[in-house]
């Protein structure tokens, strides 16, 4: 499983992927948290993380395209299926190196409330409540993205719909206020991955979240290694 | 070693493998023949747990690959038609992947590497990028990845395919080499592969096994003997002479340099049918230019076997 995770986690950064997702993260991050933070003047670093969760809509496709579509193409899986691991480990390898190229990229972002630190008096427990919180939504969207790579063979097409499915996932929580019927709201809430992140934004360890999150990022990988099965058992 | 009992693989409608059955013994290298769509590539998939048999049961070395997946699988070392290797990974790089994927003891990862770069005599590659590598030294580079792990047994799919002669002898003695300490699979439609490396043959076509034989008894099976012979003289007089030899058919081949014929001889009484034509040519004065027996090659063999199912 190791050998798996370290393989993926290299291939990020011996091409150019893993760099193009930091670099874009930094570019937007950084322009937020100049507009928040230090033009507006405000103390929240989970605003700035809830402005930018947006932006992982449309890069997260670009880190987990390839995971699954690529191998299959390449008829690599055919050395990963015949080895001793089993397709759970395999999924969850790929997943945690796609996770690894996230956390990287945070922990770059912790100059921003180093900053604040210094010049300002910023809540510690909010900042990395914030920070724990996006790490669940970049969990559950990698989950999506996986899933999607397994089902196709092309990376572009398994982008494309990573990028529908995601936005899909995103919508609900912009028109959720406007929308009174009891039981449309239950359903929309389900699959309304941004929602549950508001707890976030105001500060607050919401323990519906944290399950919602896990429970939505599980199911994910297990369909994943569903549809890697039941290929092979077709 | 490999035990395959009564298998069959559908795809949807398609009997890709029809109830198929084989036991290859520890030691054994096993030439695995059919032509493109015979079922070969699926039934390999099958032995190494890449996809699953639609019914009947596998047991490698007694453990079954779909009920004990991990222990089976540590077991072969699969080679598939198009070998699985990571563009953007260096030889050394990949094999090392190879080595902890099949979870190799970290002690002994790097003396398996080194053995497996030398028994596919790709030391002074390895740390080159395999997207950069020549069609042979991949095909290698994929060779040298079923030996990680040490496993017992290779299954190796079409080795030799899009290779040149060269590295085919090249390649062909590497596996004649493997076979001395391993049990080996090999799978392909090139039938000198074979012939040259293996003890037995299993010719399978439409996804039945048609013949299962050592070699020797699939070449020898042909019971009477054909002679080509080149005779400079008159086509009359030498065909008048050759009908005297008792027990022997004679037909006309055709003309070809000046003043000479080729005949055909076929006789079931083969003892002595060399000294008596020679007899009968020296008698008439009649020059013998040329004298090869005909025998069935392995391709005639696979041709006639493959084709009476089909006139079936």
């Amino acid at each position: 499983m190791l050998a798996i995770y370290k393989r993926e986690l290299n291939s990020y950064y011996n091409t150019m992927i893993g760099y193009v997702f930091t670099a874009v993260f930094l570019v937007v991050s950084g322009f937020y948290f100049t507009q928040i933070t230090l033009l507006r003047g405000s103390a929240s670093i989970t605003t700035v993380l809830s402005s930018i969760s947006f932006i992982m809509i449309l890069i997260t496709p670009v880190l987990t395209m390839r995971l699954l579509a690529e191998e299959r193409k390449s008829k690599t899986d055919q050395l990963l299926l015949t080895s001793p691991a089993s397709v759970g480990a395999i999924v969850l390898s790929k997943f945690f190196a796609a996770l690894t190229v996230v956390g990287v990229t945070l922990i770059i972002t912790s100059v921003y409330p180093i900053i604040m630190v210094i010049f300002g008096n910023p809540y510690l427990g909010e900042i990395l409540l914030g920070y724990f919180g996006f790490i669940l939504l970049a969990s559950c969207l990698i989950a999506v993205g996986i899933f999607i790579s397994a089902i196709t063979e092309s990376q572009l097409t398994a982008a494309v719909a990573s990028l529908g499915v995601m936005l899909m996932l995103w919508l609900p929580s912009t028109i959720m206020p406007y929308i009174e019927d009891a039981t449309l709201r239950i359903l929309l809430n389900a699959v309304s991955l941004y929602s549950y992140f508001t707890a976030y934004e105001y500060g607050i360890l919401s323990l519906t979240s944290i399950v919602y999150y896990i429970s939505f990022c599980s199911i994910f990988l297990f369909l994943t290694v569903l549809i890697v099965e039941k290929r092979r058992w077709i | 070693m490999i035990k395959l009992n009564n298998v069959s693989k559908l795809f949807g409608d398609i009997q890709a493998v029809d109830n198929i059955s084989f036991h290859i013994k520890k030691g054994e290298i096993v030439g695995f023949l059919g032509q493109n769509g015979a079922g070969k590539s699926t039934t390999m998939n099958m032995i190494t747990g890449y996809i699953s048999s639609s019914s009947g049961v596998i047991t490698i070395d007694g453990k079954d690959i779909l009920q004990h997946p991990e222990q089976a699988k540590q077991m072969i070392g699969y080679l598939p038609e198009q070998p699985p290797l990571y563009m953007d990974m260096t030889v050394s790089e990949y094999l090392q992947f190879a080595c902890e994927l099949k979870r190799v003891k970290k002690k002994k990862i790097k003396p398996q590497i080194a053995e497996a770069l030398e028994t596919a005599k790709i030391t002074h590659v390895k740390h080159r990028i395999i997207a950069n590598l020549s069609k042979g030294y991949k095909q290698r580079v994929g060779l040298a990845q079923t030996l990680c792990g040490n496993p017992k047994i290779l299954i190796l799919d079409e080795p030799t395919v899009g290779l040149d002669p060269n590295q085919i002898v090249e390649i062909r003695e590497t596996i004649k080499q493997l076979g001395k300490t391993h049990t080996v699979i090999l799978s392909s439609h090139i039938l000198y592969d074979v012939a040259d490396v293996c003890d037995r043959i299993i010719i399978i076509d439409k996804g039945r096994v048609i013949v299962d034989d050592n070699i020797e008894h699939l070449l020898g099976s042909s019971t009477d003997m054909e002679l080509l012979i080149r005779i400079r003289g008159d086509k009359e007089k030498v065909l008048a002479a050759l009908n005297s030899i008792p027990n022997c058919d004679v037909s006309y081949l055709k003309a070809c340099e000046d003043d000479c014929n080729d005949y055909i001889l076929k006789s079931l009484a083969t003892d002595n049918l060399r000294s008596d034509i020679l007899k009968v040519l020296i008698q008439e004065n009649l020059p013998l230019l040329m004298l090869k027996p005909i025998n069935d090659t392995l391709e005639d063999i696979f041709l006639k076997l493959t084709n009476e199912d089909k006139e079936v």
